[in-house]
């Protein structure tokens, strides 16, 4: 009787040990599943600069421009080193039609931390400025990378003629009409500066065609 | 000792029912491939043990992942929608959920998700920022100058 007590016991303590340690490798797998239940999501935390930064720029979207330069000199002040942030504030002084402060700030940048676009802006300030010098090297600059904007084309050949270079300013007009001749308002300011230049006799041929 | 006996037995012949039966082994090896991140190939294992009844909600979370993860995301949004209406206060889903919209450019629905986030815990910053940024994607920038604004502290 004492024997088989004692059998029990044992018997009951062995059992009790193989289930818990069944019961931990079950809880254990599975905790580790529902691990992988929760989708990995971004948790990383957004500091306060870029939130205010992308308010600035929201604010330039909807036109707020003078709440978005407020956000914009808050966030330069914490992040000087932020160029791009400089570029977007010195776009949204040129949107409000503050173009000296935007020239300003952009000269006090790197040239090379400047995008593409926004130093056409920085020729367009200088072109209204009349600062030739300054922009035709942005504007050639960026033609080496993008010969097929005529768009940015047209804006050389306009500056070049005002600055009254003609022969430069038609030989632009000349690789633009190459590409867009149907174009009759671009050969139209073409005939206007071979008028400028004295070449009467081909303006007048040019002007005909944008009758036709 | 009868006793124990069968409860030896039942616990014995759960896992052996767990080992051997068709739609878990293929659960297995759906959960095998998801572990090595092999998403695409873990699908159809999963697939096929719902299809024959077997009954783990973490079957359908990982098809609804391995699909997102291999970028299949219509699928994904359909198996999350449906986790979600059993699940309304998971917020990981309600985020994944809101995440597959911005993707998918659906950005009414993401703001939807992302203020049902905020409705379930109104501090979470990471979710405000995304509907501020959702907002502006879907030009309301107005409403989006709002959320940043709160998530500035500018406005409570």
């Amino acid at each position: 009787m004492k024997k088989n007590i004692i059998l029990s016991v044992f018997f009951i303590l062995v059992f009790f040990f193989i289930a818990e340690m069944y019961v931990s490798r079950q809880v254990l797998a599975e905790e580790e599943r529902t691990q992988t239940l929760k989708p990995k999501t971004d948790i990383q935390e957004i500091p306060d600069w870029q939130a205010r930064w992308e308010l600035a720029k929201v604010l330039s979207y909807a036109k707020r421009y003078d709440e978005s330069l407020v956000e914009y000199k808050k966030l330069i002040k914490e992040k000087p080193e932020l160029y791009q942030a400089k570029v977007e504030m010195a776009n949204v002084l040129f949107w409000q039609g503050k173009r000296t402060d935007a020239i300003t700030l952009l000269e006090q940048m790197p040239l090379r931390s400047i995008d593409e676009n926004t130093k056409i802006v920085m020729s367009d300030i200088y072109v209204s400025q009349k600062e030739y010098k300054k922009a035709e090297p942005l504007y050639r600059t960026y033609l080496e990378k993008h010969p097929g904007d005529q768009k940015v084309r047209f804006k050389l050949a306009q500056m070049l003629s005002w600055d009254k270079r003609y022969n430069d300013s038609i030989s632009e007009y000349k690789t633009i009409l190459n590409a867009i001749p149907d174009d009759i308002q671009v050969r139209r300011r073409y005939a206007y500066v071979l008028i400028w230049a004295g070449k009467n006799k081909e303006a007048i041929e040019e002007l005909r065609k944008t009758l036709k | 000792m009868f006793i124990i006996f069968l409860l030896a037995i039942s616990v014995l012949t759960t896992g052996a029912y767990r080992t051997i039966k068709h739609e878990w082994i293929t659960f297995r090896k759906g959960e095998s491939y998801f572990e090595k991140k092999e998403y695409a190939k873990a699908i159809p294992f999963f697939r096929s043990a719902l299809e024959h009844g077997i009954k783990k909600p973490e079957a359908v979370f990982q098809i609804a992942e391995s699909y997102y993860v291999i970028g299949d995301l219509s699928s994904a949004l359909s198996i999350y929608n449906k986790i979600e209406k059993e699940n309304p206060t998971n917020t990981a889903i309600i985020l994944r959920l809101a995440d597959i919209y911005v993707d998918l450019k659906r950005f009414n629905e993401a703001a939807y998700m992302y203020r049902n986030l905020l409705r379930i815990n109104p501090l979470n910053r990471s979710s405000r920022i995304k509907l501020a940024r959702t907002l502006a994607w879907s030009e309301k920038y107005d409403e989006s100058i709002l959320e940043y604004r709160k998530v500035l502290g500018d406005i409570k």
